[in-house]
């Protein structure tokens, strides 16, 4: 039955023209976005480690948007039931919610190794390949260096590196725990979004999984925007405050921002890695166990659609 | 044996059938008439356990569907369109099948596209097979595992005259052989010439017709 799951997800998922248009323009627009720091790190001579790009870019501001976002989208053709019955009969409805689960899981880890790959290839030149903080990390935690290299720059890119990232540890140990928390957070959203689209309505699931996504970066730009524009207003402090708090504990994507725990350690439920991944692990559990709770009690084919 | 009691459909509030009764034996060919959109196929996948019904319920077997299993033990399906690879050949789209329970050898998928007058050695991709031949291999599908219950929805659709003729002469050996067929065509003739009893599903309800009535 593997064997029959690694060919469906071949056929139908890598293979399939929507992961082949995502992925190519990804990619595309990863070189056209970096030819120019690439061109700034050659004439100022940085370079960048193997594994420094991921964890300090993906959560960069829109970062989690593009990433989570980009990944909602390759998996909302799931649940694939439209002509499936022949293989839902033969699976049984456990196995096939559960190979539901699992095209989730080899999407995320390939999606955001993909992603890697992407950074190598528009950086390619620039890249070192070994396990230490590199020149351009170590110029970026300092502010005044790093904006004289960022503003001469056209694009609005940017990256963040902080002393209290380096500590974790090396670049390959800050870039396997963010592949890990990330992988866990979008498993964890993915699941969700087809658990309420097989069992409520399809499209439900799909609108509260890009709303998950987009409330983690909208309340802490809309934080922002309250501070500029209402600075005089008595009480922005602490509507600000509570703006800002309220971001990491209304998306559950949070907890796979690596960089921002560092950098905030924030309170109460995101102040260690162990933590963020236990807090994936009981929501990924209680959505399974919702999941195959509803399963057999639902309408499997697509006139509940 | 399939028997259906009391069985209720809605969609929302809509309903889609309603007091539906039906006791099906093994061996026999049982035919399902009715207009487009009139439930006879929501009626066929309550039977197959895809859609759960409102109210009443599905045994085969002694096995009530939804409660002590998922879906018929021995089943063969075909309702709508198989969502077949369009880029692999014919063959190679039923061992992908057929590698989920690994039950068949090679031997028996041959046969199985044998029987449905499809050649197993077509290199063809399925995206560049016809209508006809697509049809073929969907019932293809559903017999290769030699199943004891066979739902089909509008087999005919697609094939030849010829090619009708031989789904006829398939159904009527299968049904020899102790499989029982439900099979639902828009055709009277279809009906007439190999079903023995026949249901007309009409406003909501299911009623047992006599052959001369279709």
């Amino acid at each position: 039955m593997i064997r029959y799951i690694w060919q469906e997800y071949v056929h139908k998922t890598l293979l399939s023209a929507r992961f082949i248009v995502v992925v190519s323009s990804l990619l595309l627009m990863m070189i056209m976005l970096f030819q120019g720091m690439s061109v700034q790190m050659k004439k100022m001579g940085y370079q960048v480690g193997v594994f420094e790009m991921l964890p300090s870019f993906l959560f960069y501001n829109t970062g989690t948007i593009i990433y989570f976002g980009v990944f909602l989208f390759l998996i909302a053709v799931l649940p694939r039931w439209d002509g499936s019955m022949n293989e839902i009969l033969r699976l049984g409805k456990r196995k096939w919610f559960f190979a539901q689960y699992i095209y989730i899981f080899f999407t995320s880890v390939i999606y955001f190794l993909i992603w890697t790959g992407g950074f190598i290839l528009a950086l390619f030149p620039r890249i070192i390949w070994n396990n230490e903080w590199s020149s351009l990390a170590k110029m970026a935690i300092d502010p005044q260096q790093s904006v004289f290299f960022w503003m001469n720059l056209n694009l609005n890119v940017n990256l963040q590196f902080s002393d209290l990232i380096m500590n974790i540890g090396s670049p390959g140990k800050v870039y396997l725990l963010t592949f890990m928390l990330t992988v866990l957070g979008s498993f964890f959203t993915g699941i969700f979004m087809i658990t309420v689209n097989i069992c409520f309505r399809r499209g439900v699931g799909t609108v509260l999984a890009y709303l998950m996504v987009g409330v983690q970066t909208m309340s802490g730009i809309l934080a922002m925007l309250f501070g500029k524009k209402l600075i005089h207003f008595e009480g922005y402090k602490q509507v600000k405050n509570l703006l800002e708090r309220m971001q990491y504990y209304i998306s559950p994507l949070y907890q796979s921002d690596l960089f921002t725990m560092a950098i905030h350690n924030a309170r109460p439920i995101a102040q260690r890695i162990g933590i963020g991944v236990i807090y994936f692990a009981i929501l990924i559990l209680l959505v399974t166990l919702f999941g195959m709770c509803m399963i057999r009690k639902i309408d499997l084919c697509k006139e509940n659609a | 044996m399939v028997k259906v009691e009391g069985l209720e459909k809605k969609f929302r509030e809509e309903i889609i059938l309603t007091d539906v009764n039906m006791s099906m034996e093994q061996g026999k060919i049982y035919g399902l008439v009715g207009m487009n959109g009139s439930g006879k196929t929501v009626l066929m996948k309550c039977i197959c356990g895809f859609l759960q019904p409102t109210k009443g319920s599905v045994t085969v077997d002694g096995k009530v569907i939804g409660k002590d299993i998922d879906f018929p033990q021995s089943l063969g399906l075909m309702i709508e369109t198989p969502g077949f690879i369009p880029y692999m050949s014919g063959k190679s789209n039923l061992k992908n099948l057929a590698l989920i329970r690994n039950q068949i050898s090679d031997k028996e998928i041959d046969e199985a596209m044998e029987l449905v007058g499809l050649d197993p050695k077509l290199k063809k991709r399925v995206s560049k097979y016809s209508l006809g031949m697509r049809q073929r291999l969907g019932i293809a599908q559903a017999i290769m595992e030699h199943p004891r219950l066979l739902i089909l929805d509008e087999p005919f659709n697609g094939l030849d005259v010829q090619g009708v003729e031989d789904m006829r002469k398939l159904f009527s050996r299968l049904a020899g052989e102790g499989v029982m067929i439900l099979l639902a065509s828009h055709y009277d003739e279809d009906i007439r010439t190999l079903c023995e009893d026949v249901y007309l599903v009409r406003d909501h309800h299911v009623t047992k017709k006599e052959k001369e009535e279709t």
